[in-house]
């Protein structure tokens, strides 16, 4: 007999915000999570090192997020300003 | 009633020995719908309904949204598909679970009942569904 057999889905991670979108801890978490697995079976000093490694992308993806939004805000502020609207400019200055 | 697993329903298995899912890029539409505490989905449920999903609000709108597909690969003896994240924007959403159908087939077939093991809500902000890395040990469908 074939037995052909589907694997045990797993129960999904919902992120959620009010007010707004992901904040970038958020979504540098889920990028690395996409980027790094660490299997729970792994030999502990592998396990170690690549929780030590995913650490630091999770760190270095949380600061390019952080200068990506601030470079998006500036664009924004700069089409609000050039199209006339200087107070939603000042206002996601001041945001 | 309520959602009280994550579960592929039986008829999906049996439909995907009838050929009726393509999860190929350039294969099917496949759209995910959120549902409130009030749908009592199991490995019985068929297809896709309207009964008890959550109210259209920002960009999430009646029949939910649509999948990414990231194709069909393997992964050792494994054959496995993923879908990426799915966001809705600008949403008040509470949702206690999703339903993953084909868009495409007759009669919008169900895919995975998916259960958020309680109540998610987002206030005018970012409702995201994160599907796990496509792994032979983690991806959201898998046959091994």
């Amino acid at each position: 007999m074939l037995d052909l057999k589907f694997g045990q889905m797993p129960n999904p991670i919902v992120k959620t915000s009010d007010f707004g979108g992901l904040s970038c801890e958020d979504l540098s978490e889920l990028c690395t999570d996409k980027i790094i697995g660490v299997a729970e079976n792994a030999p502990p000093a592998i396990r170690e090192q690549a929780k030590f490694f995913r650490e630091r992308v999770q760190r270095t993806v949380f600061e390019y997020l952080k200068q990506a939004k601030r470079a998006e805000r500036a664009t924004c502020i700069q089409i609000c300003a050039q199209g006339g609207e200087q107070d939603a400019a000042n206002l996601l200055r001041r945001a | 009633m309520a959602f009280t697993t994550t579960v592929m329903p039986t008829s999906f298995k049996q439909q995907i020995l009838q050929a009726k899912h393509n999860f190929a890029t350039g294969g099917n539409t496949f759209k995910l719908a959120l549902y409130n505490n009030s749908a009592s989905f199991t490995a019985a449920t068929t297809a896709y309904t309207t009964t008890n999903e959550v109210a259209a609000s920002g960009s999430y709108a009646a029949g939910g949204g649509t999948l990414t597909k990231q194709g069909v690969s393997t992964s050792g003896t494994t054959a496995l598909t993923d879908f990426s994240d799915l966001s809705f924007t600008t949403a008040t959403i509470t949702a206690f679970g999703a339903l993953i159908y084909n868009d495409t087939a007759t009669g919008d077939p169900a895919v995975a009942v998916l259960n958020f093991g309680g109540a998610k809500t987002s206030t005018a902000g970012t409702f995201t569904i994160v599907f796990p890395a496509a792994t032979a040990t983690g991806a959201i469908i898998r046959i091994a």
